[in-house]
């Protein structure tokens, strides 16, 4: 690389140095810089959002009153040729579990948001009537939104992106809206942009409409910083990444078959959750239907709707062919759609899932949540547990595709009993008693995992059960091994190794998370880190930004612990313990060994044997000013 | 003689290209100054299958916009490669060009007042390299005639003329 011709400092591209921040109760706009020293300790993404809520939303803040911000996040490598760079961060106070959440949705709209001149969007307050917020280089504007007041996620996207000149096409404008489940302040909602891409996790959704905020539109097109003498080493190492990504790992997979390719090898692991966790055996014939071959060739009509400079035939918009759902438009279902609107409400006819997951993200709400719910209910109905009666009169048994959408509507209004389902799985087993607890689906943080039956994959259970932020936080490495961290063999007993794993697959994992870019493009970490600071002018080294992703998993930690996180909340619920009655994983159950992982993780990460980071191991990270913050508290 | 050659159908959306072509004309990560341009069109009502159609200068041999320039400032590379150039210099921002192209294809840089447009790379296209799914490739074609064009579009007005007034 050749030497630049001052003395390099970090940052010389990539990065605006901007935030916009949104008063909606003032209605005022204003950017700021956004200090250098704040960029080389956090990087972007999910580790500046942590900081901007730990340092400027007071303590035990309501998630859905004023003072609580909702921060969207970009990173240095956002709205480059790196592929999959169009992806955004949110990070707020959950309104679900009442501590962190981090979300990512994948498109265009972070690229967008860059392309318009901020790194990040800090919105605050409340508006006194429902407003959408409209950015571009030129201006930033708070415009009444009356107009699409209650209208579903897509719907809105449509009309708002047709107000500012791209009717019934796209070019240079992103949209991210909430539906009725946002504006009713469902524990769940989601944040849905670019036609089907959520930031589920959390219910973000939720905190955007407490602030009267329906949408918000980016124009993009300007520049993201790159210096002069950078431009051909960036390219070189964009692609190489862009080689190196469709070469390995889910690279290798998704470009023919999407995630739906994962179906029949998850399936035969005993992965799949089907009828709310209480079996794990398919009939043939579901299996058949629930095939990536059939769905791709002869299901769909298909037509490639790719993200910011990807790569890969991945994402599709479908129009179902045959069936009862014939006509049917929506996004091709990803795995976790198609398990989790499937096989884990007793649905085997894909075209029912892509019109499910269509209602479901047009009314704006997290999937995973909704499925474990659903799939509860179910359950509960069949044991006698709950009955029609309970349900506004809906008969919600296994396999009722009509029943589901008449609950999915009313959740997203909180209408009868939707009001009460709109707490989530946790909170509703508690609400309805009896039995149900003993059934649901949930980590005790308060949100449901993703849409695996993970009672046999232990590293997908444990590192959601001590996520920070309502979702995964390492790897699973179950069935993979990673040279780079110094796994050279995959994990599979639930023991101190898995411990380990997770204390290292941690921080790569929040580091990415920094920089924000789709899951699915990932290369190699040496390269990553290298392909940052050619852009960047930095000189990080990989064990640097690991470091990075460590900062950012105890600042979290200790976010949720200022806000009243304990040592009993990093568990799971009674059913993900329970151990499987057939399949692959029969007998099988984390249980026994699950108090001696935790441990060992405590310990790992240098905190105490409550979980809490010790002052030693915040001051290693440059946290120390936070130590009279939270420890002196408790 | 190889000219650009673009298949929607292949086209997934990525808009890699936009980039790619502003990082290696102007050095810049800006689609704003990209000379090729994605719109995705929508079909339905709320959602619909996309169509995603990328665009650029078809480097015409009846050029409109070499016909029209009052200053002779776009004309044929000397390489014989069968690019049209913008001659920067005698350009002076009079616009009648971005008026001539039928593809909307030239552009108006805001700064400097000069128009600009695909120049292929000199040979070797930015697009072509970056596009993960051959969308965009480089092969030998036959010369692109505009006229060609414009008078299939006046055929298919005729025809539904004639099916119109009976």
């Amino acid at each position: 690389m050749k030497p630049l011709s001052n003395k390099p400092t970090f940052p010389i591209g990539g990065y605006h140095r901007k935030l916009l921040r949104v008063d909606l109760t003032k209605g005022s706009v204003r950017s700021e810089e956004i200090p250098t020293h704040i960029l080389e300790n956090y990087i972007g993404g999910t580790g500046l959002g942590i900081y901007l809520l730990y340092t400027e939303v007071p303590p035990r803040t309501s998630p859905i009153e004023a003072e609580n911000k909702l921060i969207f996040s970009t990173g240095p490598l956002t709205g480059t040729l790196v592929p999959g760079s169009g992806t955004y961060a949110v990070i707020s106070k959950s309104p679900l579990t009442g501590f962190a959440a981090a979300a990512q949705a994948n498109g265009f709209f972070g690229a967008r948001l860059k392309a318009a001149g901020y790194d990040a969007l800090v919105v605050e307050g409340h508006s006194s009537s429902l407003v959408y917020l409209h950015i571009s280089q030129r201006n930033v504007e708070l415009i009444p939104a009356e107009f699409v007041k209650a209208k579903g996620v897509f719907e809105t996207e449509r009309l708002l992106r047709g107000h500012h000149g791209e009717k019934g096409f796209e070019r240079r404008i992103s949209v991210a809206a909430i539906g009725p489940a946002g504006e009713h302040g469902v524990r769940y909602a989601a944040i849905g942009s670019d036609g089907g891409h959520m930031v589920a996790s959390g219910g973000l959704g939720a905190v955007m409409g407490s602030k009267n905020l329906k949408a918000i539109v980016v124009e993009g097109g300007g520049p993201v910083p790159i210096h002069p003498d950078r431009v051909g080493d960036f390219k070189a190492a964009v692609q190489q990444w862009r080689e190196e990504a469709g070469a390995t790992g889910l690279g290798k997979t998704v470009h023919e078959k999407g995630t739906l390719g994962l179906f029949k090898a998850y399936h035969d692991k005993g992965w799949v959750p089907v009828k709310n966790l209480t079996t794990n055996q398919l009939p043939d014939e579901a299996l058949e239907q629930l095939d990536w071959s059939y769905m791709r060739n002869t299901l769909y009509e298909k037509v490639p709707k790719a993200c910011h400079a990807c790569t890969f035939r991945h994402c599709h918009t479908v129009r179902v062919k045959e069936g009862h759902y014939k006509g049917i438009v929506g996004e091709e279902p990803e795995y976790e759609i198609l398990a989790g609107f499937g096989p884990n409400w007793g649905i085997h006819d894909p075209g029912a899932i892509t019109m499910l997951n269509n209602l479901n993200d047009n009314l704006g709400m997290d999937a995973k949540e909704v499925s474990f719910l659903i799939s509860m209910l179910m359950e509960g109905v069949e044991k006698g547990e709950i009955n029609k009666e309970n349900l506004d009169g809906i008969d919600l048994t296994w396999g009722n595709i009509e029943a589901v959408e008449q609950i999915l509507r009313k959740i997203s209004k909180r209408d009868g009993i939707g009001d009460v389902l709109a707490g989530g799985v946790m909170r509703t087993a508690r609400d309805l008693g009896g039995e149900m607890d003993d059934m649901a689906v949930y980590v005790k943080q308060g949100n449901a995992p993703h849409i695996h039956d993970p009672r046999t994959r232990w590293g997908t259970l444990f590192t959601q059960v001590i996520s920070n932020t309502a979702s995964q936080e390492g790897m699973d490495m179950t069935s993979r091994a990673n040279p780079e961290l110094g796994f050279t063999e995959p994990t599979s007993e639930p023991d101190a190794y898995l411990a380990e794993v997770q204390a290292k697959t941690g921080p790569k994992r929040q580091f990415e998370e920094c920089l924000v870019f789709c899951y699915f493009q990932a290369c190699s970490l040496k390269h990553t880190v290298y392909t940052m600071n050619v852009l960047t002018g930095g000189a990080f080294t990989v064990q640097e930004c690991l470091t990075v992703g460590e900062r950012v998993i105890n600042l979290l930690r200790i976010y949720n612990v200022r806000e009243g996180l304990v040592m009993d909340d990093d568990c799971y619920s009674h059913r993900l313990g329970e151990r499987p009655k057939d399949g692959p994983g029969k007998g099988k159950s984390m249980n026994p060994t699950f108090d001696r992982v935790r441990a060992a993780y405590y310990q790992s990460m240098g905190w105490d044997e409550k979980g809490v980071p010790i002052p030693e191991t915040l001051e290693r990270l440059g946290l120390g000013f936070i130590i009279d913050d939270a420890i002196i508290q408790k | 003689m190889k000219q650009l050659k673009i298949n929607p159908d292949q086209c997934i959306g990525c808009r890699a290209c936009e980039l790619a072509c502003a990082l290696e004309n102007d050095g810049v990560l800006a689609s704003g100054h990209s000379r090729i341009d994605v719109i995705s069109f929508t079909e339905s009502r709320e959602y619909g299958l996309p169509y995603h159609f990328p665009s650029t200068c078809r480097q015409c041999e009846d050029a409109p916009c070499l016909i029209t320039c009052p200053e002779d400032a776009i004309a044929w590379d000397k390489q014989n490669k069968r690019i049209l150039q913008i001659d920067r210099e005698a350009c002076t921002g009079c616009s009648l060009c971005i008026h001539a192209c039928p593809f909307g294809a030239i552009r108006m840089e805001s700064e400097s007042r000069k128009v600009y447009k695909c120049e292929l790379c000199n040979g070797y296209p930015a697009c072509v390299e970056i596009c993960p799914t051959n969308a965009i490739s480089m092969v030998d074609q036959n010369p692109y005639f505009v006229k060609i064009t414009a008078l299939q579009m006046k055929a298919f007005l005729l025809l539904k003329k004639r099916n119109v007034d009976k």
